[in-house]
């Protein structure tokens, strides 16, 4: 497959910070096994969910 | 023509029902409960932004045609977009989801609001379901592998054969998220019938005493 210089060079940049080609990482303790991919993604979803509880919500001054 | 007479064809009747049941202020509000002042509030009017990334990215990919997002890099950039507004949709979609199950927002007469948003969940997950289907390299080819068994087993085998590349294509692209557009459309009209799930009453101090 052919793949243009400028294709590369993008994903070449992230690649510097994550890893995406290794093999994938998991947590595994007794029954319970993720990938840590979803793991962050469902601890942001709470950090998130929480965060939009407690976070006051930005008010119109009245007149 | 006569008053009597236009108010018995099917279109008046259907315009006066719409108008009964969704007046303009209602439909179309401007302004909203003070309790709407909250952050957990947002997250559906993000969902709905998300999944309209989604389908302008996956109309653009549908102008390159299957493939493309192999050959070039302005396909690859489109299906990068097309996955991370996915992700966006998701993550949006599961963290209103909470805010309404934990305010129990089927009160006041809105299950049939919380039905639709728990529905267009479950479609939703089955749309991008046939989008990594669709991804013609190994990875669809392992998901599809791994599905078939099951889904076979279900009895659902026999119209979707998540091994046909066409017809999930064609299920990915059309039928599902048709199914969940409208389904989006009917909860956002239903909130806007029913109006904003207030939060739930705060407990006085000597409550039970």
């Amino acid at each position: 497959m052919v793949v243009s210089r400028r294709a590369v060079r993008l994903p070449g940049m992230f690649a510097a910070l994550f890893n995406l080609n290794g093999h994938p990482h998991y947590v595994h303790s007794g029954w319970f096994l993720i990938s840590l991919g979803n793991l962050v993604v469902v601890i942001a979803m709470i950090v998130v969910f929480v965060l939009a509880l407690v976070l006051p919500f930005p008010r119109r001054k009245q007149p | 023509m006569s008053t009597l007479e236009e108010r018995s064809t099917w279109t008046v009747r259907l315009r006066e029902a719409g108008v009964r049941a969704l007046p303009p202020e209602r439909l179309l509000p401007d302004s909203q409960p003070v309790f709407v002042s909250s952050w957990i509030y947002v997250f559906g009017a993000l969902t709905i932004a998300a999944f309209a990334v989604v389908l302008v990215s996956g109309a653009v990919l549908a102008l390159g045609g299957v493939g493309w997002w192999h050959r070039a890099a302005t396909g690859h950039f489109f299906n990068s977009i097309h996955l991370w507004s996915t992700e966006l949709f998701f993550f949006f979609m599961v963290v209103h989801l909470w805010g309404k199950f934990f305010m129990a927002a089927w009160r006041g007469r809105r299950a049939l609001t919380w039905i639709t948003g728990a529905v267009s969940f479950l479609v939703s997950i089955a749309t991008a379901f046939t989008g990594y289907l669709s991804q013609q390299n190994f990875d669809s080819e392992w998901i599809g592998t791994q599905a078939k068994d099951g889904l076979n087993a279900s009895g659902v085998g026999a119209f979707f054969n998540v091994l046909d590349y066409g017809q999930m294509i064609l299920w990915h692209v059309l039928l599902l998220p048709l199914l969940v557009g409208l389904l989006i459309a009917g909860h956002v009209l239903l909130v806007r019938r029913r109006g904003v799930c207030p939060p739930l009453p705060a407990k006085a101090a000597n409550d039970g005493k």
